[in-house]
């Protein structure tokens, strides 16, 4: 029993997560302060919510590379449209315009992959280029600074707040939340509604699928148009968390969201990956690049030790399913 | 007699003009098993297509339980009771045994939600019924080919099948698993669901069905009792001719073996292996799935290097590291799944058939010499007569026995000394099985030496000189072919297992 919960990726994840924060904290005491913490999972947020969408993408055996694009897309309009009306109002309203936005989007990937049968990596990079360029272009270029208020109101929404040790306060962001409602729902889907399984399904064999009677179509219009969905979201939090809009932002990070995904534990080839994992996997990238940062490491040093740990993560994970599968042969 | 389970009355079907179906006429009863029999090509997946409504025909009829179709969907197929249990099963790898099971009829029940306990439960049921134990949590990708195919069986029957249809049903499957397989079809008897195999294994289909319909050209050419046929009469009505097959004579040519094993072993495979190849022999070794006759192939061949034990090639002592060092020792090997590991599919007939001499096609400057290239195609294709075949065509066009051939094409080109062929006839059909075997005779008549490994105990008394049975990675028998009996063979492989 102990053996199996060990190979269990999720298990293996929280592991190395206690690990390299007892080794972070021994190498610089603030790391392990409450107050960083909060910081951890206040730049969790957006990366954790693009996360359910890359899952299920990946679930589904595709990969999305225009999510970025499409959340930048999502908030940049509207922010900007909101700025122009001069808006008093909630910020549930823009939520909702910046997700219906990033659904459409989402249905122009999904479209173009199940009418012309096209790989998904190959149309997500064109819409990626697509979607940034028309921004670019089209809406604008300039950084938008003067939000409405409810944004700035947002972005100090603490869900309590606690006195450091030498006076300053620090506060956990009511977005934790969001986050973990979103990820109940996301845990529910996958794991008990057909269309969750569905997903599953296709990802294991498409063909199979067909054959079984499920409207593959259908499933990977809610699978993209639930990715867009979840990208515009996540887009305008980002704006309201910085508080700016900035349309050349976000994209150039998808592939940390689609590694940290696949440590934990998802693979487009065999159809798998559960919502825990992602939520771990995007909590260890987060933690540490937040360390780093503590440690004084330069960016690119940053970027380098990135990349090894992700090459060194999914190798792990490669080389535990040789194993079991040499194992029962 | 009473209505038929389904009845097919005058099919025709054409595409763009070609006649597959030619006026076929077909019946089975319920609780009856039924083979579907012929060659590559001569309609029977047409037919079967026609029946799960994938194809729509041009003229016919069908009735179902009596009741009239003119025209049937896929749909009113499944509805009806019909189930097919395609040669790769249709499961999905990522998702448990109960999930698999029950995923079809929950679909079809229109469900939203998915209750785990419960599906556990009906998947259970299904499993029992047919007297089955595999772990319902066990991920289908986990399993071996047996299970899978039990799962998509309790699969289909949970649908309410009435006509189970089964594409090639034994192809992947050991003589052991296949007894079992056949003790399931009669429960299916048992319980009035009838069965229909697609298969190419002549005696399969004598001892299995109680009924064949034959097809030949997209015409109905026999339909009757399998008890009124013998296998001469069946390959007859198959392939429109006699085919007269002669065993194999091993002339011994010269004193000095081409290959000494010496007890050759592998952790966990197999262990002590010794024997002889002479020049112009065909040694056969069989034995079931996972008595470690493909690694012993495998490890001749370099793929999995032996642990211990010496090899001799010509009387020198060599290492088999590498498929380096085997192709340097004149040896060839032909593995046993084709389609992944023996040809590129999707190049072309031509370029497959150099592709093992292709460093010796270079130009001046290491580039390929098209000319050379041409010539070499044109010498190996010639060497083997494969039907519908054009060097530009790709390799997937061909029928699984032509491709077969461009394997052994490709392979000779290299000049080998000693050839080792892995299942060399799987899901090949009669014709083009008799063709193959002809020509690995004529090879060995020109003095190679060639390993032939298969469970298909006929067609090793047929093509080999001598035969070793292992098990459980021994070798626990040798005789010569003249000197023994598909029974005594077969006996010997179940005698064995039931002792260990």
């Amino acid at each position: 029993m102990f053996k199996k919960l060990l190979k269990s990726n999720e298990i293996l994840l929280m592991i190395l997560i206690i690990g390299l924060s007892i080794l972070f904290g021994f190498i610089n005491p603030s790391f392990l302060t409450i107050g960083n913490w909060f910081n951890v999972f206040r730049a969790c947020l957006v990366l954790s919510i693009f996360g359910i969408g890359v899952l299920f993408v990946t679930i589904s055996g595709g990969i999305d590379v225009s999510f970025m694009a499409i959340a930048a897309f999502s908030m940049y309009v509207t922010t900007k449209a909101f700025i122009a009306l001069q808006w008093t109002g909630s910020i549930g309203v823009m939520f909702l315009v910046s997700t219906l936005i990033g659904i459409l989007l989402g249905l122009v990937n999904a479209f173009f992959i199940t009418t012309f049968k096209l790989p998904s990596f190959i149309v997500t990079l064109g819409t990626q280029n697509l979607f940034r360029g028309a921004l670019l272009a089209l809406v604008g270029t300039m950084f938008l600074v003067n939000v409405p208020k409810s944004m700035i109101a947002f972005s100090q929404a603490q869900l309590f707040i606690i006195k450091n040790s030498d006076g300053s306060t620090s506060g956990l962001h009511i977005g934790v939340l969001i986050v973990i409602a979103l990820y109940i729902l996301a845990t529910l889907l996958l794991k008990y509604t057909m269309l969750g399984r569905s997903m599953y399904a296709i990802g294991g064999d498409i063909v199979a699928a067909k054959r079984v009677g499920i409207n593959v179509n259908l499933v990977l219009g809610f699978v993209y148009g639930a990715a867009g969905a979840l990208a515009g979201f996540a887009g305008l939090m980002h704006t309201a968390l910085f508080r700016m809009s900035i349309p050349s932002d976000l994209v150039g990070n998808e592939l940390t969201v689609i590694a940290a995904v696949v440590l934990g534990g998802a693979n487009m080839a065999e159809g798998k990956g559960t919502t825990l994992g992602a939520l771990l996997g995007i909590v260890l990238i987060t933690i540490i690049s937040n360390s780093l940062t503590l440690l004084k490491i330069p960016s690119y040093w940053q970027q380098i030790v990135m990349g090894v740990i992700i090459i060194v993560g999914t190798s792990i994970q490669s080389y535990n399913q040789k194993k079991r599968v040499k194992g029962i042969a | 007699m009473g209505t038929k389970l389904l009845e097919l009355k005058g099919i025709n079907k054409a595409f763009y003009g070609v006649k597959a179906l030619n006026s076929v006429d077909f019946s089975i009863d319920a609780g009856e098993s039924r083979c579907l029999i012929g060659e590559n090509g001569c309609g029977k997946s047409t037919l079967i297509k026609i029946i799960s409504g994938f194809y729509t025909y041009d003229s016919g009829d069908i009735f179902i339980k009596g009741k009239h179709y003119k025209k049937i969907t896929p749909m009113e197929s499944i509805k009806e009771g019909i189930q097919i249990i395609y040669q790769d099963f249709s499961l999905f790898p990522n998702m448990t045994v109960a999930e698999n099971i029950t995923m079809n009829s929950f679909l079809s029940q229109n469900r939203k939600m998915v209750n785990w306990k419960e599906m556990k439960d009906v998947a259970q049921k299904a499993l029992d019924n047919l007297r089955i134990t595999i772990d319902l949590n066990t991920l289908v990708g986990d399993l071996n080919v047996a299970q899978k195919q039990l799962v998509a069986i309790a699969r289909a029957i949970l649908q309410d099948a009435k006509l189970i249809i089964m594409d090639e049903p034994t192809t992947a499957l050991t003589h052991k698993e296949i007894i079992s397989l056949y003790n399931i079809v009669e429960k299916l008897h048992k319980k009035g669901i009838a069965v229909l195999f697609v298969s190419h294994k002549l005696d399969e289909v004598l001892t299995i069905s109680q009924k064949i319909t034959v097809l030949r050209n997209g015409m109905n050419v026999f339909d009757g009792d399998a008890k009124d046929l013998n296998k001469r009469k069946l390959i007859y009505y198959i392939t429109g001719k006699e085919i007269e097959a002669e065993p194999y004579i091993f002339e011994q040519k010269s004193e000095k073996p081409l290959m000494e094993v010496k007890n050759l072993s592998l952790n966990n495979h197999f262990s002590n292996v010794s024997f002889n190849l002479m020049p112009g022999e065909i040694l056969g070794i069989t034995g079931l799935l996972g008595c470690g006759r493909t690694e012993l192939a495998k490890s001749l061949f370099g793929l999995m290097p032996a642990s211990s034990g010496e090899i001799y090639v010509n009387g020198v002592r060599t290492e088999m590291e590498s498929v380096q060092d085997a192709i340097k020792s004149n040896i060839g090997y032909v593995p046993e799944d084709r389609l992944t590991e023996g040809l590129h599919l999707e190049q072309t007939i031509g370029e497959n058939s150099v592709v093992c001499v292709i460093d010796k096609l270079l130009g001046k400057i290491m580039n390929l010499d098209k000319k050379k290239m041409k010539l070499q195609m044109k010498k190996g294709l010639n060497s083997i007569k494969i039907e519908g075949m054009a060097y530009e065509k790709q390799a997937k066009s061909l029928s699984g026995g032509n491709q077969q051939k461009v394997v052994l094409v490709k392979w000779l080109a290299a000049n080998p000394k000693i050839l080792i062929l892995n299942c060399p006839t799987v899901g090949v059909d009669v014709g083009s099985k008799s063709e193959i075997h002809e020509v690995i005779k004529n090879l060995a008549r020109t003095g190679i030496g060639i390993i032939v490994i298969s469970d298909d105990i006929p067609e090793i008394l047929m093509i080999c000189n001598r035969i070793m049975v292992m098990n459980q990675g021994k070798v626990v028998y040798e005789v010569l072919s003249t000197e023994t009996t598909i029974e005594e063979l077969e006996g010997k492989l179940v005698e064995e297992h039931v002792y260990v």
